[in-house]
């Protein structure tokens, strides 16, 4: 599948400009869990649609290619594999066109008190033990053979690391990769926040890491939360992402997008120009290795008329 | 199923800051309900003691807030003192987490009507705020887009305030409480295609 460019991950704040066609952007990526509420399995119909995110949807998959970002499968929970999840997913993928599903390699469920579907809260460290890869490849597989295309799957951060591992992560990513249909959406900003937070080396972690599965790469900012340094999607990249970033992209040749995510409540620090900086940088990025692909962006630029000193 | 029980005492420890205090002079008293191997035991200790626990534990309260903050701001803000008091409470009593905005606030929202039939909240115009959010909160998700001027009930709905509308959907700064009404007020909510429309009935 060709590569797509430099795309943005879809908040309700950027409704307005995506639809005038106001951001330099060769695709929107969507969180499709946005788009419905889970009443949990058994519940029959499980997945209820919220109407008009859906029209929003059908508006925007009409303007713009569409790649899925999705936060609710668990894949890496001991419990239980949801497939039902999966054919959701799926589902939503035949529907809207949407040309690549990622998601989270995370466990975000466990069972407590009888409660299979008990919601931790947040990611739960993983152990990067030979167990868990032996329960991630065939879930890798049934989902690829549900969606119909792989699923990339997304590092992530993490404050208290499983000690005492069979593998290290770059190590377990790589034997997933080699031994499933499982392809890597590398997140360069939750690196940086592991760099910061552990003392882990970005760089050694990339030059480790088989770059031709990295298929998508997500860039943000964050910010501190007492001492600690967070994935919030605060705003704009630190410069450290940048960098990482211009490493990454000329290496990983089966790469097909680059995706900036921020959190819509804070689109009032970062604004519409500081917004379009972002993506701007990130295709100047892209382009440098890939002048080829994601030329959507140059002619959004020319037809918003961005000032020539901002490319 | 070694992993699965790892993974639910990980999750036990980041929900209950408590726990993990207790688990730093009594560790082994701590983990006695999970059924863990050696190095299992080992790897949690190790994980309950880095400093960087409480920050879990804090992204676990933060991930359990924003759901209720988000949906309800107006009756967070009504509640005034009282609404940590009763956030406290409510996850004490519900310590499995929602992360769907709509459930979670519903529960919330539950909890806070029981609180008020119970004695244990006075009445107030946190209630307004609380049917007035969820009932937008609801339209918002699951109401279709309507074609002009062609609204249907499944578009709409109607709310009572008893205090002043106006004051508790637009709070002045500082402690100001929205008067009393001496009669009931109905409000209509309604989606159209410009998004949600707030009128006063009769």
């Amino acid at each position: 599948m060709r590569p797509l460019g430099v795309g943005v991950l879809y908040n309700r704040a950027l409704t307005e400009l995506l639809l005038v066609r106001a951001l330099p952007v060769d695709y929107v990526e969507i969180i499709p869990e946005r788009c419905w509420t889970d009443r949990g399995p058994g519940a029959r119909p499980r997945f209820v649609e919220h109407p008009r995110d859906r029209d929003t949807l059908k508006t925007l998959a009409q303007m713009y290619p569409l790649v899925a970002h999705g936060v609710g499968l668990s894949i890496a929970s001991a419990t239980r594999f949801d497939a039902e999840h999966v054919q959701q997913l799926g589902a939503w993928r035949r529907r809207f066109g949407v040309r690549w599903v990622s998601e989270h390699l995370a466990a975000v469920r466990v069972t407590a008190d009888g409660v299979v579907d008990h919601h931790a809260g947040v990611a739960l460290p993983l152990p990067w033990d030979l167990e868990l890869l032996r329960l991630l490849v065939p879930r890798v597989r049934q989902a690829a053979d549900i969606l119909g295309c792989p699923l990339l799957l997304e590092n992530g951060t993490v404050l208290t690391p499983v000690p005492d591992t069979d593998l290290t992560e770059v190590e377990f990513l790589n034997r997933l990769t080699a031994e499933s249909p499982c392809r890597l959406l590398l997140d360069l900003h939750n690196l940086f926040v592991n760099s910061v937070n552990l003392g882990l080396d970005a760089y050694a972690f990339v030059r480790g890491l088989d770059l031709t599965a990295v298929e998508e790469i997500h860039i943000a900012g964050g910010n501190e939360l007492d001492g600690i340094y967070l994935d919030s999607h605060a705003g704009a990249c630190p410069p450290e992402v940048w960098r990482l970033l211009e490493t990454v992209v000329p290496q990983a040749p089966n790469l097909r997008g680059v995706t900036f995510e921020f959190h819509e409540s804070y689109f009032a620090g970062l604004g519409r120009d500081g917004l379009r900086r972002e993506l701007i940088q990130a295709g100047q990025v892209w382009h440098s290795s890939r002048p080829e692909a994601g030329t959507t962006q140059g002619e959004i630029d020319v037809a918003a008329g961005v000032p020539a000193s901002d490319r | 199923m070694s992993l699965r029980e790892f993974q639910r005492a990980i999750a036990d420890f980041i929900a209950s800051p408590e726990r993990c205090a207790r688990a730093m002079t009594g560790f082994a008293a701590e983990t006695a309900d999970f059924d863990l191997t050696e190095r299992e035991r080992r790897r949690l200790k190790a994980m309950v003691s880095d400093r960087r626990m409480s920050a879990n534990c804090t992204l676990f309260r933060v991930n359990r807030l924003v759901p209720i903050f988000e949906v309800l701001p107006l009756t967070w803000r009504h509640l005034g003192a009282a609404a940590e008091k009763e956030l406290h409470e409510f996850w004490r009593q519900h310590p499995d987490a929602v992360v769907q905005y709509g459930e979670e606030a519903s529960r919330f929202g539950a909890w806070l009507e029981g609180r008020l039939s119970a004695g244990a909240l006075p009445p107030g115009p946190a209630f307004d705020a609380l049917r007035f959010e969820l009932a937008a909160f609801d339209l918002a998700v699951t109401a279709e887009t309507p074609l002009p001027g062609s609204a249907t009930a499944a578009q709409r709905r109607v709310v009572r305030f008893d205090y002043d509308h106006m004051a508790v959907l637009r709070p002045a700064p500082g402690p100001v409480t929205p008067r009393r009404l001496r009669k009931t007020r109905w409000i209509l909510l309604e989606v159209n295609d410009g998004g949600l429309c707030v009128s006063q009935m009769g």
